[in-house]
């Protein structure tokens, strides 16, 4: 099988487990046999885009998947109103907590959740570098690495430190990765 | 199937969820416009100047006479440190000539024809991508958006207990509340892997003015250079002695003998016209997510070496990956399609976001009505914002006051939709 052939079924494949998953999903009752043919479908379909074009076959085929997925939404948009409507749940989401506030605390939490979880994702970044070049990773490996880190750390980080309430936790959180982190910059230096 | 997380949790996570969206909704959604509108960058580009050359390909002895014209051009002036030469591809057939002073395109024998004209579309990509401050203070605060893009998605996957069960659930005909977070929901469920991979992709991009200069300081003595350099190639010794103009043909013949499959698409000359000059030829990979591969050549066009941004180390590859993977340039018209729709269903996400929380509050209550305003002005200002822009351009051509007019648009449209919604207030009453 030639690696055309292979990504246009990776992305046939896609498209049907997003079907599969569709249909499974509407049931009343839970059907493993569906949701993991439908998942197995996705695992098998991202595979094959791999074995085929590598990244960007997985690229495609995710798009494909996610602009089936786009479609079936549009068709559900479509559909009339229910006719219970007055006897449906809300949606189930969640009703955040109405913790009140005063100005100067949101401040304090703006400033931990963002520049100084910022710094201490820097930090981790940093040394994650270091441990790269000692595991004999290439420089430009380890230059990726912090590209790559400080900006996933940080999302990572801001989300655990607005999930707690407690002041502490919150400034523990941040300083204690940054802790971790600052003896490697002390002792690592340049390459 | 539900994930199973407690009742808790899921309540904190939405708390953490609202607060990013609040501090960031505006910005992010004027990204995701502004992204969605730039993935067409190069067919604004041939949009806004219609009459510009265009050819399919062109010969390397026409490349040459238009360099030389170009180099010509300047005579008067400071030899500039670099000439970038755009070669004609499937998105953009054009060739352009840019230097450190102006760009100017090319015919198919290497005459000039005409000076670039593309102001609109490089106002668009400015303000998508650095909100048009200054690069380092914009650039920056784009990639902090794109930070907390990821943070939305994590804390929004862990705020929804029925994240599978409602992934095909969409309530839209429904007249109320229902129908705007379940728009929210399952667009954003979707859409995940793409608003990762554009999210983290930004702010690696946005970002690198925190993560480099970190990298600069504690390893490289304050050179920024030296980081870019271990993942992209070294840039070679200048000598600022005299020298006649670089041959590129040698070069792009040995692309041509020993490079079948790659497409050069960019030629850069460093220092022109010194002793120190020299070559680099970007060439396309197909069905390569990488935005190319560095070739380098001495000013006689001999080849030198390949940075190893298409077979060097998995950090290069990844580097190299970012950009086309941002922007959706690897895979022609259909993948831009796809990006387009993705974008739209990005910014609707950012859109509904605030809507939810304004219902929200309503329910409890405690109506914003100024804030509603002021977002509806939002939501419709910035899109409104980029057509009166293009308007602006097509009536006053490359000169128009982009920012000017982009800024004047949404401050009319926020009197506007304050104007009609109290108008409306009135006849209920």
């Amino acid at each position: 099988m030639d690696e055309t052939t292979q990504m246009c079924l990776a992305a046939g494949l896609a498209l049907t487990s997003v079907v599969v998953l569709r249909i499974s999903w509407a049931r009343r009752d839970r059907s493993w046999v569906l949701n993991l043919a439908g998942r197995l479908g996705f695992a098998l379909s991202t595979a094959l885009a791999w074995a085929a074009f590598g990244a960007w076959g997985v690229a495609v085929v995710m798009l494909v998947a996610t602009g089936a997925a786009i479609i079936l939404l549009a068709v559900a948009a479509l559909e009339p109103a229910s006719a219970r409507r007055r006897k449906e749940k809300a949606p189930r989401i969640a009703i955040e907590s109405n913790t009140a506030r005063t100005t100067q605390a949101r401040i304090v939490t703006f400033l931990i959740a963002g520049p100084f979880a910022l710094i201490a994702s820097l930090a981790a970044a940093l040394a994650a570098r270091l441990l790269v070049l000692a595991m004999n990773g290439t420089e430009a490996d380890a230059n990726v690495t912090v590209l790559g880190l400080v900006p996933l750390l940080w999302a990572i980080l801001s989300t655990m430190v607005l999930m707690n309430d407690r002041r502490r936790t919150q400034i523990a959180i941040a300083a204690a990765i940054t802790a971790v982190s600052a003896p490697f910059l002390v002792l690592g230096g340049a390459v | 199937m539900g994930i199973a997380m407690g009742k808790a949790t899921v309540q904190k996570a939405l708390s953490a969820h609202s607060a990013i969206g609040l501090i960031c909704c505006a910005l992010l959604y004027l990204i995701c416009v502004t992204g969605t509108a730039i993935v067409l960058y190069e067919e604004w580009q041939r949009f806004e100047q219609p009459g510009a050359p265009e050819m399919a390909s062109i010969e390397p002895a026409a490349i040459q006479r238009g360099i030389e014209n170009v180099l010509e051009s300047e005579k008067a002036q400071a030899t500039t440190t670099h000439l970038f030469v755009h070669l004609p591809t499937d998105a953009l057939p054009r060739t352009t000539i840019t230097t450190d002073t102006q760009a100017v395109h090319i015919d198919a024998a290497g005459g000039i024809v005409m000076p670039e004209e593309n102001a609109w579309a490089k106002f668009v990509l400015a303000l998508h991508y650095r909100l048009n401050l200054p690069a380092i203070v914009g650039m920056t605060l784009v990639g902090a958006l794109g930070a907390m893009m990821v943070a939305l998605a994590i804390s929004g996957t862990m705020a929804h207990p029925r994240i599978f069960r409602d992934a095909f659930r969409l309530r839209a005909r429904r007249k109320d509340d229902i129908a705007t977070v379940d728009w929210h929901n399952r667009l954003a469920v979707w859409t995940l892997p793409f608003g990762i991979a554009i999210a983290l992709t930004g702010a690696i991009i946005g970002l690198f003015y925190v993560s480099g200069f970190g990298m600069a300081a504690t390893a490289y003595g304050g050179d920024v250079e030296r980081v870019t350099e271990a993942i992209f190639g070294e840039e070679g010794e200048p000598d600022p002695a005299p020298a006649v103009t670089p041959d590129i043909l040698p070069a792009l013949n040995y692309m041509t003998a020993n490079f079948e499959k790659v497409t050069p698409y960019y030629v850069i000359l460093h220092d022109p016209q010194t002793a120190g000059q020299h070559i680099q030829i970007i060439g396309e990979h197909p069905q390569r997510r990488i935005f190319g591969e560095y070739y380098a050549f001495d000013g006689d066009g001999q080849f030198l070496s390949s940075a190893g941004l298409a077979d060097g180390s998995i950090g290069q590859q990844l580097a190299a990956s970012t950009y086309n993977l941002h922007f959706g340039n690897f895979g022609g018209l259909p993948v831009k399609i796809a990006y387009i729709v993705f974008g739209l269903a990005l910014s609707a996400i950012a859109a509904t976001g605030t809507f939810i929380w304004l219902n929200r509050r309503e329910r409890r209550g405690l109506p914003a009505k100024r804030l509603r305003t002021l977002w509806w002005a939002v939501v419709i200002g910035t899109p409104l914002g980029l057509v009166t822009t293009l308007v602006g351009r097509l009536l006053y051509g490359n000169s128009a006051p982009f920012v000017s007019i982009f800024w004047a648009t949404f401050i009319l449209t926020a009197i506007s939709v304050a104007a009609f919604r109290w108008r409306r207030v009135r006849l209920i009453k």
